[in-house]
């Protein structure tokens, strides 16, 4: 039983982490405005990145519409701008059972045509920044009506997170039902068996079937004159059908079409040939479900990847051999990590500190900067491996330092003054291994509590020891002591924050 | 079973705390006679001089030390002593006087001071005095103006008197007497301290 329950929650996990890993790929690219939404992962490289999409949108309007989109795609807006982002309308679904599928609809209309609507969603009680970005289809009964199925692999948690933003085809909006920050709250419940099958009360009219849902990492460099292998996982309900990659060369007006294989499960394939890679690529992926529902994207015509060629380097980045996990990792080194910022936390034995805070790599940070701990001052310096970066987040961090003065006296009463002036000069050395959780934003600001031991060693004058030795010795002798060495291992704990800044 | 892992990982780290202080050198040093030489000398036999005259024990007198009880109890640790004699030393301070015709020298831990007259403390005591330290002149060479007396480890914080805090010593010599008819010499322990604090 707590296998099985073990195995659920591990699957429950990966599916939430694998959403996670699509959330910059899945959609938000497609969408003008989509990547300048405030959310945990926005960072100022890739509201640069937004404007760079913006600016790319805009050449595309200019050059007219792409004739090897499908007819279902979405052409550059040329109209009139009203300005005005989409009146959109939602009503709450009914609770979800969890391994099925859990459609959400909404009413989006535009005078300008809409654009998505998206629907962002996540396990309840996870971080901003671990929504699963799905793309509303229209219905093809009701204009204006969108709906999306939140994929039977996503529903095996208690309750969802939702919200639904939409824009208009000239780039306004987005409107919003709910909010990263104030999602909506639909529960998820466990299949009710009933012996007897009974008529539906309410019949929903809608298409029959969604489009897959596509989970993709995108490739951002790959290597001049070498096949580049394309990878996505596409999960639909009601199958899936015409899976391809579209591409083309950047300046370059028409998209080619490059079938995608399964290549197992949900996982498709397509490379592009090395004779298409003598020049920077612009690439989505698209898909069907049998029905002709879709198409699902990543990445859009009109906002596509763009796939850098170099002429020698690394292998492409986020390749199919890599897992998903990684992808997202080699992505972030290159574009969301904060890297300088400041720590300030407070403990016992080791006192407060206040440190400069550099990460080189995602995981590693450093930090030094001064120590106090009411009997001195002093400085110290470590690092921190935090294998993630999640909402919690657990760490492993080394630290050392040195106080330079110090009066224990503060804390303890002593009467004999030869004791008061040899406390009055404790200064140590203190190596610290703590293992601990850091709450919040990687990237910005997290609260974290630490705990651990501490090796501290100090070394008492002998001066001092020979004055205290010499006052309570008998008449008529005399002490001499050499320096003493005090040394302990203790437990420590401690709290504090990190703020990145840049 | 993962449960029950946690505590044990985290007794195991916290059995391996502790809090420790060593001083490598704790020298006392007093002189044998309280002003003008007093020990007979004058090349008789050392040993029958120093215990006609009762000069064959001295106290070293510690005082009222922290930490030199063997064993204390301090919140929910507990503080382990130990008072190791690394060497002792006799430096002669008469002007003409010598260890060179000692031929040998121990110190004793004596359960009292003697009396004189011939008295030897640890001659019959039980149990039987501990040797502290001793100089052999076929092994440790010929001694002049000092005599160094190898220690042999003993820890001294049991021998210390809890309520004196005095350590009486008591000297066994072979050979002559230096030559001055009343000599005196300044007697030095040097000690290693080591005071060790272990979480429950």
């Amino acid at each position: 039983m707590r296998l099985r329950k073990l195995f659920a929650i591990v699957v429950t996990g990966l599916c939430f982490s694998a959403g996670a890993m699509a959330q910059t790929d899945a959609g938000v690219p497609s969408e003008p405005a989509a990547s300048t939404k405030t959310t945990s992962k926005a960072t100022k490289k890739k509201k640069s990145k937004s404007s760079k999409k913006t600016a790319r949108k805009s050449r595309k309007k200019k050059k007219g519409p792409s004739s090897a989109s499908k007819a279902q795609t979405p052409e550059p807006y040329t109209g009139t701008d009203d300005g005005e982002p989409p009146q959109l309308a939602h009503q709450a679904p009914a609770p979800g059972v969890r391994g099925k599928p859990l459609n959400v609809a909404a009413h989006a209309t535009d005078a300008n045509g809409v654009f998505g609507p998206i629907l962002y969603v996540r396990k309840k009680g996870m971080g901003a920044g671990d929504y699963v970005q799905l793309k509303m289809i229209a219905s093809k009964i009701v204009p204006g009506d969108y709906a999306v199925d939140v994929p039977a692999a996503l529903t095996n948690v208690e309750a969802l997170e939702y919200y639904i933003e939409a824009w208009d085809m000239a780039g306004n909006g987005p409107s919003g039902v709910g909010s990263a920050e104030q999602p909506l709250l639909v529960s998820v419940e466990e299949e009710k068996k009933v012996a007897f099958p009974s008529a539906p009360t309410n019949v929903t009219i809608k298409p029959k079937g969604a489009p897959p849902a596509i989970t993709h990492a995108a490739l951002t460099q790959a290597l001049r004159g070498k096949p580049v292998e394309i990878n996505a996982r596409l999960v639909g309900d009601t199958g899936v059908q015409d899976a391809a990659v579209m591409f083309r060369h950047v300046g370059e007006k028409d998209y080619k079409a490059l079938p995608m294989g399964n290549i197992g499960a949900d996982d498709y394939t397509a490379t592009i040939p090395a004779a298409m890679t003598t020049s920077d690529l612009e690439y989505y992926v698209e898909a069907f479900d049998r029905f002709g529902n879709g198409p699902a994207r990543s990445g859009a015509p009109n906002v596509p990847y763009v796939l850098r060629l170099t002429e020698a380097g690394p292998p492409p980045i986020a390749s199919a051999a890599a897992p998903p996990s990684v992808h997202k990792r080699v992505l972030d080194d290159d574009s969301d990590n904060t890297v300088i910022g400041l720590g300030i936390d407070a403990g016992a034995p080791g006192g407060a500190g206040l440190t400069l805070l550099v990460r080189p790599l995602w995981w590693l940070r450093l930090n030094a900067g001064a120590a106090y701990n009411v009997g001195g001052f002093g400085f110290r310096g470590g690092i921190t491996l935090a294998p993630g970066q999640w909402t919690v987040t657990p760490t492993l961090n080394l630290d050392g330092g040195r106080y330079l003065s110090g009066d224990v006296n503060k804390f303890v009463t002593v009467t004999d003054a030869n004791a008061r002036a040899l406390l009055g000069r404790t200064t140590y050395t203190f190596a610290t291994a703590q293992v601990g959780l850091e709450f919040g934003s990687q990237r910005w600001f997290t609260f974290y509590l630490r705990g651990g031991l501490t090796y501290v060693i100090s070394t008492l004058s002998g001066t001092d020891l020979t004055a205290l030795a010499q006052g309570n010795i008998g008449a008529g002798m005399t002490a001499a002591v050499g320096d003493a060495k005090f040394s302990a291992v203790v437990p420590c704990a401690s709290l504090g924050f990190n703020i990145f800044v840049y | 079973m993962r449960s029950s892992r946690v505590p044990a990982l985290l007794a195991a780290l916290l059995a391996g705390c502790f809090a420790q202080l060593e001083d490598q050198s704790v020298t006392v040093t007093r002189p044998l006679c309280n002003g003008a030489p007093c020990v007979p000398g004058g090349g008789a036999n050392l040993n029958a001089a120093l215990q006609a005259s009762g000069y064959n024990t001295f106290k070293i007198s510690f005082g009222d030390q922290p930490l030199l009880t063997s064993s204390t109890s301090v919140g929910p640790a507990t503080v382990t002593t130990s008072l190791l004699l690394n060497q002792a030393q006799f430096n002669m301070t008469t002007a003409g006087g010598n260890f060179q015709q000692v031929t040998s020298f121990t110190l004793l831990a004596a359960p009292r001071m003697s009396v004189g007259s011939g008295d030897d403390p640890c001659a019959g005591a039980t149990p039987a005095c501990p040797t502290l330290a001793v100089y052999t002149q076929a092994t440790d060479g010929t001694a002049n103006q000092t005599l160094l007396l190898k220690g042999n480890g003993a820890d001294l914080i049991p021998l210390i008197n809890a309520t004196t805090h005095e350590l009486i010593i008591e000297i066994t010599a072979t050979g002559q007497a230096p030559s001055p008819a009343l000599w005196d010499a300044n007697a030095s322990m040097d000690m290693a301290l080591k005071a060790r604090a272990n979480l429950p």
